[in-house]
């Protein structure tokens, strides 16, 4: 019986992890497709593998032709927006397509330097991504002498909530208990006796001051 | 030692904060009326003694009313839900029976005098098609194996009867194309052959007539079996006599009713409503049609607002004059509740779709004439009022004679007695201006029944109603099913030259918009209609010449149209950002709008998109309200060093629920730019379920949820900071802002109790303390101060001055409960808005009952006190002037003494 018991448990845990394992279907890579032109259409930047397993921050580099960004430093000089729109590939092919956005002269500001967000729900599949850029600079895209983009892609998971403290609450509790009652231990006087010096200046001053003026007491 | 006094100290000193009332000032600032929601039964008791009418509604409550004044006398309120929806009522001497419930039926008995309950029992039906009572069982119809069988159980103490009778159910033709009458079941055939079988006793006879419909309905309150059969619009009515089946024709468009009078006697009264403002009866005797004189009459009055009127219960009386009288319960589309007198009139009525309120806006009222006269006069640039009236020397000169000369005649007029009053011109009710402290204002409510009410908020009159008929329906909340009826106040009352104006959002093939005026609810050339399908609408930051705030629509196919459309703008809005999202699917746009000044040819443009996984749902977009002013940029902490707070105006907080196999559900709290699209922060509560309450403002949050694996209610907080240096200084702006997350601090909280709604406080300029208002299952509406809920309350030393030490569970002291003995019930909402003094909010409760309050979070430090001593003041600076004088005197006389010495 006990090894039926033993055998069911094994086996229950055993698809559990089967299960967990089928609907965790990680990323595998991140395609970028960037506009240059206004409403022209979008055209492909970079592709970017991602191995969410090694959980560590990707870097990836692309180089990028002349004529783009000629067209680059064209849409920050008519301070224009940047539009990005990021295709997310995970294992199983399964595509979800995201857009974001930043200002043109940002991204020739900070020599192409990007940071691209990927946000992650509990579930480990993404849900938003974001554009950033590593610098706040706004004015010398004339300098720009790379053609490299330089492409960091962080993961974010959600936090998880908080949960009312009750076990230090009570905690604190029990140790102001302890300290009350060793507090008492220690200091078990009447009240007379901690605070004789006090009562007795007050008692003699009524007593002085009721003796000053007898005509009142009548 | 010393922290111990410290903690006293301060604990005390937030003792003062919450806010007590006084036993004299209950009901002074606040009302509450009472409703019991649209009538499902009802039956009338004209015993001399009591005089009530009992009805059973659609919000589960069971009521009675004084037949007099319609006021309620008891009232009961049943589960929420399914679970205690009223499926029948059975008055009898001194009970009203009714029978609740879908699956589980609960049959409960109520004293008739003051509601309290005799008896409950319960038993099971999974399907119940009918239940009816008589002869002091209820008989319970269910269809089983082609039969139809009949359950009965004794009333009021729930013992099965004898048998279950069985019926062969060949000529059942499922429920939508039968009808139960008086223990009879009458079903429609598919060869055209009606069929009328009683399920009383156990024969098989039926009746049989040939007779082709589309549809049939039972005629409420008839004592013998009695149909109305439709058929492509034309109606006839069946019923059952002495075995027989007899056939009348009825008038159409009009609701039936059947009164048995003197036993064997029937009345067929019939009322209908031609037009809103006009409601005809008509009665006569069910065999031969002849028609009752004294019952039947026409009555038009312009205050009347009806549609589809249809008597629920009814009384009849032979007069003095010996004509027959009848009273009776009539109950209209739009939910209203009258009792009708026939001959006669109506004798009271009452609105009870203000218990299905679904939205609500507080509009200020336009100053008085003399007041406009006066700013328009000086022409005070500064004054908060738009008088659109020139500067120049000559202009103003011109003016202020004109104006003179009126003051003069209106003066003349006055003495004379012409004119009462000089402020009844502004409307039909001259007290309808605006106060000094902006306290009275108009309380505008959508309600689902089509209904626009505005009612006054310093006494709860209801000023006027709308009915909105046949104009379109209301959009539908796509998550969880309730109507909603978006309302834009296009222009408020400070413009002198124009009247104020909302704007409702109406669904019908193609959208439509309402207008009213809210001060009077009339809507001029009320209906516009737009060709395409509107899935957002956005305010614009810039009015239009006409001193109207502009609508941004956009339609099914994202591209944006302004409305209204012809009308140029008074100046260029700079570039807008507006999200639209899609709370089945999860998907989020945002987009970038380009208003040209002439309001013509805008174009947007996506900028981002976030699509949340399937079958992730949103649940609740929280922002914050567009009329908050944060005061204070930060927190002083213990070392003197300012914690500045992160304030977004960007900011929207987004709830998504998604089902999830370990932990039953999962919420996700999302905070998202909208105008770049980032979002800031996430955070996941596992195991939260229903209800969810979410609030946003200033820099913090509070969602509410049910947690599954503690079974408490639960609120978490919030609170977002930049650090110690102002990030954006000079100008926010979130397009290419900083990636650098605010500091989040999170805490949660336990509530011993369930919520119902729950809303924060809001004054002018923000300089007032935030308290929160919730609305508790148990009825009452509690006022708890933002810093009990404030995620940096200290488990060990305070981190700042006046820091309450943290306490898991929020305290709920009944001084903090701001609607005292008057409990609300059923809340749906709560509704909050400024006034002109700073520290006073105006509240306003709504669910089955209305409540208005305004509460005073730092208490009422800008106006004085109501038992404030005048008479010392003005005696006290009496005597100071005079002694000022006397003295001054006096030491004149000695100084020229002094001089002659």
């Amino acid at each position: 019986m006990m090894h039926y018991k033993l055998i069911f448990l094994f086996c229950s845990v055993l698809s559990g992890i089967y299960c967990s394992d089928t609907s965790y279907d990680s990323i595998s890579d991140v395609y970028l497709e960037h506009e240059l032109i206004p409403n022209a259409g979008f055209t492909k930047r970079s592709s970017i593998l991602v191995n969410l397993e090694s959980r560590n921050d990707v870097v990836s580099t692309t180089t990028i032709n002349d004529s783009d960004i000629q067209l680059l430093k064209q849409l920050a000089s008519k301070n224009e927006l940047y539009r990005l729109k990021v295709t997310v590939r995970t294992l199983s092919g399964k595509e979800t397509r995201f857009l974001t956005f930043t200002r043109a002269c940002l991204i020739v500001g900070s020599k192409l330097n990007d940071i691209l967000t990927l946000h992650l729900d509990h579930l480990d599949s993404p849900f938003a991504v974001n554009l950033a850029t590593t610098s706040n600079n706004c004015n010398s895209f004339n300098e720009l002498d790379t053609s490299n983009f330089t492409t960091t892609v962080f993961f974010r998971r959600p936090e998880s909530s908080p949960v009312p403290d009750t076990a230090t609450y009570i905690q604190k509790m029990e140790r102001e208990r302890d300290a009350r009652e060793k507090g008492k231990s220690s200091n078990n006087k009447s009240m007379l006796g901690k605070y004789w010096m006090y009562i007795l200046p007050l008692v003699i001053f009524m007593m002085i001051a009721g003796a000053s003026n007898p005509e009142a007491r009548q | 030692m010393v922290s111990k006094l410290i903690y006293a100290a301060l604990l005390s000193s937030f003792l003062f904060t919450v806010n007590g009332l006084y036993e004299d000032q209950a009901g002074k600032f606040d009302w509450k009326q009472d409703y019991v929601g649209e009538v499902k039964f009802s039956s009338i008791d004209v015993d001399v003694t009591t005089k009530r009418l009992y009805v059973a509604t659609e919000k589960n409550v069971v009521a009675s009313l004084a037949i007099d004044t319609g006021d309620i006398i008891w009232r009961q309120i049943l589960e929420k839900g399914p679970e205690g929806s009223v499926e029948l009522i059975h008055p009898t001497k001194s009970k009203i029976i009714t029978v609740s419930g879908v699956d589980v039926i609960k049959v409960r008995g109520w004293d008739v005098k003051d509601g309290y309950l005799h008896f409950e029992w319960s038993t099971e039906s999974s399907y119940a098609l009918y239940l009816f009572v008589f002869n002091g069982l209820l008989h319970n119809v269910y269809y089983s194996n082609n039969l139809i069988a009949v359950d009965t159980y004794h009333l009021e103490t729930g013992v099965k009867g004898k048998a279950t009778y069985t019926f062969p159910a060949h000529w059942f033709s499922g429920s939508d194309r039968c009808a139960l009458s008086s223990g009879s079941l009458a079903c429609l055939d598919v060869d055209g052959k009606l069929n009328i079988g009683s399920l009383i006793k156990s024969n098989t006879d039926r009746l049989g007539l040939d007779m082709i419909g589309d549809k049939i309905e039972a005629i409420p309150g008839s004592p013998i079996p009695a149909f109305i059969v439709t058929n492509k619009n034309v109606e006839k009515l069946v019923y059952v006599k002495e075995n027989k089946i007899l056939v009348r024709s009825s008038t159409s468009r009009s609701s039936s009713f059947i009164y048995t009078y003197m036993a064997d006697r029937q009345y067929l009264l019939q009322i209908s409503s031609p037009m809103q403002d006009t409601i005809v009866t008509e009665g006569s005797i069910l065999e031969d049609s002849t028609v009752i004189e004294s019952l039947s009459s026409k009555e038009s009055k312009s205050s009347l607002k009806i549609s589809n009127p249809r008597i629920s219960s009814a009384f009849c009386g032979r007069s003095k004059a010996n004509t027959v009288n009848c009273v009776a319960l009539v109950s209209t589309q739009d939910q209203s509740l009258m009792l009708l007198k026939m001959p006669g009139s109506i004798k009271w009525h009452r609105e009870e779709s203000l218990t299905n309120i679904i939205n609500v806006e507080f509009v200020d009222l336009p100053v008085s004439d003399i007041e406009a006269a006066i700013e328009k006069e000086f022409g005070n640039k500064e004054s908060f009022l738009d008088h659109s009236v020139s500067t120049g020397a000559f202009s103003m000169f011109v003016r202020r004679l004109f104006s003179q000369l009126q003051q003069l005649r209106t003066l003349f007029a006055t003495v004379l007695g012409i004119i009462e009053s000089p402020s009844e011109t502004t409307g039909t009710k001259s007290n309808l201006v605006r106060d000094q402290f902006g306290l009275h204002k108009i309380i505008v409510t959508v309600t689902s029944a089509g209904k626009i009410f505005g009612i006054d908020n310093l006494n709860g009159e209801i000023l006027w109603s709308v009915l909105l008929c046949g104009v379109g329906t209301f959009y539908e909340n796509r998550v969880n099913g309730l109507p909603s009826a978006p309302m834009h106040l296009q222009r408020n009352s400070k413009h002198l030259s124009y009247s104020p104006m909302c704007t409702l959002l109406l669904k019908s093939e193609k959208i439509q918009f309402v207008y009213i005026y809210p001060i009077n609810g009339e809507s001029k050339n009320g209906v516009t209609q737009v060709p395409y399908r509107v899935v957002q609408a956005v305010p614009l930051p810039v009015l239009n010449i006409e001193m109207v705030r502009s609508l941004i629509l956009f339609d099914s196919s994202n591209s944006p149209h302004l409305y209204p459309a012809d009308t140029p703008l008074s100046s260029k809005p700079p570039p807008l950002y507006i999200y639209i999202a899609n709370p089945t699917n999860g998907l989020l746009q945002g987009f970038t709008v380009n208003v040209p000044i002439s309001g013509k040819e805008l174009s947007a443009k996506e900028v981002w998109k976030t699509q949340f996984n399937k079958p992730t749902q949103i649940i609740a977009i929280g922002s914050r309200d567009a009329m908050e002013h944060v005061h204070s940029q930060g927190r002083v902490l213990s070392d003197r060093s300012v914690l500045y707070k992160y304030i977004n105006p960007n900011m929207v907080a987004i709830l998504t629920l998604a089902p999830d196999t370990t932990h039953k559900s999962v919420l996700t709290l999302h905070l998202l730019d909208a105008v770049s699209g980032i979002i800031i922060y996430s955070v996941v509560h596992k195991r939260a379920s229903h209800p969810i309450h979410l609030v946003h403002s200033e820099n913090w949050l509070l969602c509410s949820y049910y947690n599954d694996k503690t079974r408490r209610t639960e609120i978490a907080s919030y609170e977002l900071y930049d650090g110690n240096q102002l990030s954006n200084s000079s100008d926010f702006s979130s397009v290419g802002g900083s990636l650098i997350p605010p500091i989040v601090e999170k805490q949660a909280y336990i509530l011993p109790g369930f919520l119902q709604a729950m809303k924060p406080t809001i004054t002018e300029k923000g300089i007032t303390s935030k308290h929160i208002l919730m609305a508790t299952t148990t009825g009452h509406l509690l006022e708890v101060p933002w810093a009990f809920l404030d995620p940096r309350r200290p488990l060990g030393e305070p981190k700042e001055e006046g820091a309450i030490p943290y306490i898991p569970e929020l305290p709920m002291p009944s001084e903090s409960m701001i609607n005292y003995n008057k409990s609300l019930m059923r809340v749906d909402g709560i509704y909050t808005t400024p006034s002109s003094l700073e520290s006073t909010c105006l509240v306003f409760v709504y669910g089955l009952d209305l409540f208005y309050t305004r509460v005073a979070p730092s208490k009422t430090f800008d106006v004085l006190k109501e038992d404030f001593d005048y008479l010392v003041i003005i005696i006290v600076t009496h005597i100071l002037l005079i002694s000022a004088y006397v003295t001054k005197n006096l030491a004149s006389q000695k100084a020229l003494k002094q001089a002659w010495k």
